[in-house]
C-alpha cells in the first residue's frame, strides 16, 4: 500500500511537470519545423548568370511586423496569388508578429528573405547597420538596371553611409506627380448642407471667424432638431484651427517652429474658448473620442466639424439630404493663407532584403514588378480583367462578379481575388488617379471635399522626421510633453475668460521648459535640418519658400 | 514565529540528524513529489526572470541584451523621482488607493455580514450571483457602461437629473475633477464588491454555530451576535486582507483609470501606473518602466512588512 502510494505521487509529480514544459516543447517544434521549411527550398535554381525572365518556381520567406496580417500563399483558388507566382516563378511564405518578434528574429541573426517592418521602428536603423539587409541600390544596379525607383524616396531613407535599404508603401513621390495629382488630408471643415439650407447659410459665411460664429450661432438659436436631438453646433479641434490661422512651422532662418506655441495657435484657443463660452461647442467636445462624436454625427446631431475621418455615409443612407459638405476654411486675423496637414506622405512600410538570401536578383525584380503601377491595382483590387478593368475614360470598374462576392462576403472575395493582401510595396497614385467613377451621392461630394482641401496643403515631407524614436530620451520628453498639452488644451478651450487662456498658455511653455523642452526642440531641429538637407531645400515652409 | 524558532532550536537535540532528514524525505516522498513542481515553476516563472531587473540600472538596448547594455546607475530612477509631475501622480495614486481603502475594504465585509443573516437561502444565492457577475466583466466594458450612464448629453442619470428638476443643466460627471476620486472608488467597488465578498463568506460559513446558539441563549440579537460573534471569528482573515491591501497600495487599478481619463479629468487621473504606460513603455523605454516598477515594488515590501508588524503587536494575526 505505501508502494504505490508513493507511485501514484510520482505520477502525479511527472504529470504536472510534463503540462510545465509542454509550453516550451512546442514553441521548439515550431522554431525547428521553420528551419526545415527553409532548407526544404529547392536550392540552386537561380544560378548567377541567368535570363531575367527566370521563372523557374522558387519559395522565398517573408516577415511583415504586423501583428494582424495572415496571408497564405495560395496560387490555386486565390487569383493575385496565382498571378504572381505565374509571372514571376515565385511563391511567398509569410510569417507575421509584432515588434517584439521581430528583435527576436534579428538577435537571431537568420532573418527571412525578405521583412517588411514600420518605417519608424527601431528595429529599421539596427538591419541597416547590422548588414543582414541589402542596399537596395547595389542590388538594382547589379540585377535589375531598369528598376526606377523615384529619388525622392531613396533620398528620404538613404542611411548615413550613402545606400538606401527599403522600399516604402504608399509613398507619395512629389516627382512622379501628373497634372491632377494631389495629396489628401484628414483635416478640413464640414457643415451639414441640409440645416444652412434651412437656416439661410452659406458655404462662404464660414471663411470669417465671425462669419463662422454667426452660422454657428443661427444653428444654436433655432434650437434646431433633428429626429428629436438637438443639433450641437460645432466640433472643432485646436489644431486644425491653428492651421487655418496659419500657424508657421519654419521661422524666417529656416528653424524649425513648434506650432502649439505660436501666436496663431493662442488666437485658435481664444475662439474656440469664445465658441465654448457662447454655448456654441459642447464641453465635452474636450472628453468625447472620435467613435462617441461620429455616433453623434450618424444621429445627425452635430453641425459642423473638422475631423475629416469622421464617417457620414451612415447618415446619407438614412437621409439623401444630410449630407456634409465642405466649407470655408475660416482664415485668421493675420489673414494669413488657411493651411490644412496632408497625410503622412513618407509611406507606412519599408520592406528591406536579406543580404544573405539566394535569390538577391529574383526578390528585386519582384519588389520591381510587385511596385509597378498597375500592380499597385492588381495588388489593391484583385488581378485586371478578374477583378476590374479599365472603363472608357480610363477609371478602373470592378466587374460584376467581384461585386456580387464582395457584397455577398467580403472575406470570401479577398480569398478569391486578393484584394489588398499585399499592399507592402503598393503606390498609392496609380489608384487615386483612376479611382472608380463614383455614382453616389455621398461618395461625389466626400471626393469633391477632398479636392477642395487638397489646395490647402503643403509639402509636409521635411518636417515627417521630428517625431523622436522609441526608447530614447527625447521619446520620453515628447510623451510627457504630450500629456501636459492634452491638459492644457483642455483648460484653455474649457477656460472662463480670456485672460485665463493667456495665463494657461504661458503656464504651460514654463511647464514644458522643466520637462526638458529645449532638449527635445533642438532634436527635433536637427532632424528638421537633416531632412531639408536629404531633400535638398533650403526652406520647407510655402511663405518661406516664395522668398 | 516562536514556534519555528522553537522548532529550529530543538532539530538538533533530536540527534540522528542526517539520516532522520533523509528518512523524511523518503517518509514524505509523494507530498513532496506534489511541492517541487510548484516550487520549479516558482524558480522558473518568478526568479530566474528577476535577473531582469538589472535593466533598471541600465540603458537598456534590445539588440545588445540585458547583459551588454550599458550602465546607466541611478538616472532612471533620478529622471522619475525629479520629474515636475511626480508629486502629482503620487498624489493621485495614494490618494485613490487611501479611499480605495478606507471605503472600498470594508465594503465586502459588511456585504458578506449582511448576506449571511439573509434567511431565504434562494435569495442569499440570487444577490450573491448578480454581485458576482460584474466581476467577470471587463474594465473596458464596464467603465464603458459607466460612461454612458453618466454622460451629460443622454446617459440616464442625467436624464434623472434633468427630468426630476434636481439641476437644471445636466452634470458632466467626468468632466469633473471633484469627481472623478469617488466616481473611480464608487465603480470599483460595484464591481469588486461580490467577488470580495466570496472570502469572507467562506470564513464566516466557517465560525462554529454553537457559539451563535450560546450567544442566542444568551440573550444576544442579531446585530449583537454580528459584532461580538461573526467578526471576532473572521478576524484573522480580515487582517490578513488588510496587509495585503495596505502593500499594494501604489497599485491602482490601470485598465480602469485608462478607460476613465480624459484631458479634463487628468490632473486627478494620472497613476503612476497610467503615467509610466505613457511615456515609459508606450515609448519603449523599458530601462525606465522597469525602473518605476522597481521602486514601487521595494515600498510595498515595505510597506508589507510595516503593516505585518503593526498587526502582529495590535492583534497578533499576521502573515508571518
Amino acid at each position: 500500500m505505501q508502494f504505490s502510494k508513493k507511485w501514484i505521487g510520482a505520477t502525479m509529480a511527472a504529470v504536472l511537470m510534463g503540462g510545465l514544459l509542454a509550453g516550451c516543447s512546442s514553441g521548439n517544434e515550431n522554431a525547428s519545423n521553420a528551419k526545415s521549411s527553409e532548407s526544404a527550398v529547392p536550392s540552386g535554381t537561380a544560378a548567377p548568370g541567368e535570363k531575367p525572365e527566370d521563372k523557374s518556381p522558387i519559395k522565398i520567406t517573408w516577415f511583415v511586423d504586423q501583428d494582424y496580417y495572415k496571408k497564405n500563399w495560395d496560387p490555386e483558388n486565390n487569383l493575385l496569388d496565382k498571378m504572381i507566382t505565374d509571372e514571376t516563378g515565385i511563391s511567398i511564405d509569410f510569417t507575421s508578429g509584432n515588434s517584439d518578434k521581430l528583435s527576436a528574429i534579428i538577435a537571431s541573426g537568420d532573418i527571412p528573405d525578405v521583412i517588411t517592418l514600420d518605417k519608424g521602428s527601431p528595429q529599421r536603423g539596427v538591419l541597416e547597420k547590422s548588414g543582414l539587409v541589402s542596399p537596395l541600390d547595389e542590388l538594382i544596379k547589379q540585377h535589375d538596371p531598369d528598376f526606377q525607383v523615384p529619388k525622392s524616396m531613396q533620398d528620404w531613407f538613404r542611411n548615413p553611409d550613402g545606400h538606401f535599404y527599403g522600399f516604402a508603401s504608399f509613398f507619395w513621390a512629389k516627382e512622379s506627380f501628373q497634372p491632377g495629382d494631389r495629396i489628401r488630408s484628414n483635416q478640413g471643415l464640414y457643415a451639414r448642407q441640409d440645416i444652412m439650407d434651412q437656416l439661410g447659410i452659406k458655404a462662404e459665411d464660414f471663411n470669417t471667424k465671425e462669419g463662422l460664429v454667426s452660422a454657428l450661432r443661427k444653428v444654436k438659436d433655432s434650437g434646431t432638431k433633428y429626429n428629436g436631438f438637438t443639433v450641437t453646433p460645432a466640433y472643432f479641434e485646436s489644431w486644425i484651427i491653428g492651421n487655418f490661422f496659419g500657424a508657421p512651422r519654419e521661422d524666417s532662418q529656416g528653424n524649425l517652429i513648434d506650432r502649439e506655441r505660436t501666436p496663431e495657435m493662442l488666437e485658435a484657443y481664444k475662439f474656440l474658448n469664445r465658441l465654448y463660452r457662447e454655448g456654441l461647442m459642447p464641453e465635452d467636445s474636450q472628453t468625447l473620442d472620435k467613435n462617441q462624436i461620429q455616433e453623434k454625427v450618424t444621429n445627425g446631431a452635430v453641425f459642423a466639424f473638422t475631423n475629416r475621418t469622421i464617417d457620414w455615409s451612415a447618415l446619407y443612407q438614412a437621409d439623401p439630404k444630410a449630407v456634409f459638405v465642405h466649407v470655408g476654411p475660416v482664415a485668421g486675423d493675420s489673414g494669413s493663407k488657411q493651411y490644412v496637414d496632408p497625410v503622412s506622405s513618407s509611406g507606412w512600410t519599408l520592406s528591406m532584403i536579406n543580404s544573405k538570401t539566394k535569390y538577391p536578383d529574383r526578390i528585386i525584380k519582384l519588389f520591381n514588378y510587385l511596385s509597378t503601377e498597375e500592380m499597385s491595382l492588381n495588388v489593391n483590387y484583385g488581378p485586371k480583367g478578374a477583378a476590374w478593368n479599365y472603363d472608357e475614360n480610363g477609371k478602373v470598374k470592378l466587374t460584376d462578379e467581384f461585386n456580387t462576392l464582395n457584397a455577398e462576403d467580403a472575406n470570401k472575395a479577398k480569398l478569391k481575388y486578393g484584394n489588398g493582401t499585399l499592399q507592402w510595396l503598393i503606390n498609392w497614385l496609380p489608384i487615386q488617379r483612376t479611382t472608380p467613377a463614383t455614382s453616389t451621392e455621398d461618395a461625389r461630394i466626400k471626393e469633391e471635399s477632398t479636392i477642395y482641401f487638397a489646395d490647402f496643403t503643403y509639402d509636409m515631407l521635411p518636417f515627417e522626421s521630428i517625431t523622436p524614436l522609441g526608447g530614447t530620451e527625447e521619446g520620453g520628453i515628447n510623451a510627457k510633453i504630450e500629456e501636459q498639452r492634452k491638459k492644457q488644451r483642455a483648460k484653455m478651450i474649457l477656460a472662463k475668460s480670456e485672460a485665463d487662456i493667456e495665463k494657461f498658455f504661458n503656464e504651460e511653455i514654463q511647464r514644458e521648459e522643466k520637462l526638458g523642452y529645449q532638449k527635445l526642440y533642438d532634436y527635433q531641429n536637427k532632424q528638421f535640418q537633416e531632412a531639408k538637407k536629404a531633400l535638398g531645400m533650403a526652406f520647407a515652409w510655402p511663405a518661406n519658400q516664395k522668398k | 514565529m516562536e514556534r519555528t524558532l522553537e522548532a529550529r532550536h530543538s532539530a538538533p537535540a533530536s540527534g540522528t540528524e542526517g539520516s532522520g532528514r533523509r528518512s523524511r524525505w523518503k517518509s514524505q516522498f509523494a507530498l513532496q513529489s506534489m511541492v517541487w513542481p510548484g516550487l520549479l515553476f516558482l524558480i522558473v516563472f518568478s526568479y530566474v526572470p528577476m535577473y531582469g531587473i538589472l535593466i533598471a540600472f541600465k540603458n537598456f538596448d534590445l539588440f545588445l541584451g540585458v547583459m551588454d547594455s550599458p550602465w546607466a546607475g541611478f538616472s532612471h530612477f533620478r529622471e522619475f523621482l525629479t520629474d515636475p509631475n511626480f508629486m502629482n501622480v503620487l498624489r493621485n495614486t495614494l490618494a485613490m488607493n487611501l479611499l480605495a481603502l478606507f471605503l472600498g475594504f470594508p465594503a465586502p465585509i459588511l456585504f458578506a455580514l449582511l448576506l449571511n443573516e439573509l434567511t431565504g437561502v434562494r435569495f442569499k444565492r440570487f444577490v450573491q450571483t448578480i454581485s458576482y457577475l460584474p466581476h467577470f466583466v471587463s474594465w473596458v466594458i464596464f467603465g464603458g457602461l459607466i460612461l454612458t450612464v453618466l454622460s451629460p448629453s443622454n446617459g440616464i442619470l442625467n436624464l434623472l437629473i434633468v427630468k426630476l428638476h434636481i439641476s437644471d443643466e445636466p452634470i458632466n460627471f467626468m468632466g469633473n475633477p471633484d469627481l472623478f476620486w469617488i466616481i473611480m472608488v464608487g465603480a470599483e467597488m460595484l464591481k469588486g464588491i461580490g467577488w470580495g465578498a466570496i472570502i469572507y463568506i467562506a470564513a464566516i460559513s466557517g465560525v462554529d454555530p454553537e457559539l451563535h446558539e450560546a450567544a442566542t441563549i444568551d440573550g444576544a440579537g442579531r446585530f449583537q451576535r454580528m459584532r461580538y460573534v461573526t467578526v471576532p471569528s473572521i478576524m484573522g482573515t480580515i487582517v490578513i486582507m488588510l496587509i495585503f491591501a495596505v502593500s499594494s497600495i501604489l497599485n491602482t487599478g490601470f485598465e480602469q483609470i485608462m478607460v476613465m481619463q480624459n484631458p479634463l479629468n487628468l490632473d486627478v487621473s494620472e497613476t503612476i501606473d497610467t503615467y509610466v504606460y505613457k511615456v515609459g513603455l508606450q515609448q519603449m523605454r523599458y530601462s525606465y518602466s522597469t525602473a518605476v516598477g522597481l521602486a514601487k515594488s521595494l515600498v510595498a515590501l515595505v510597506l508589507l512588512f510595516g503593516a505585518n508588524y503593526v498587526s502582529r503587536k495590535l492583534t497578533n494575526n499576521s502573515l508571518f
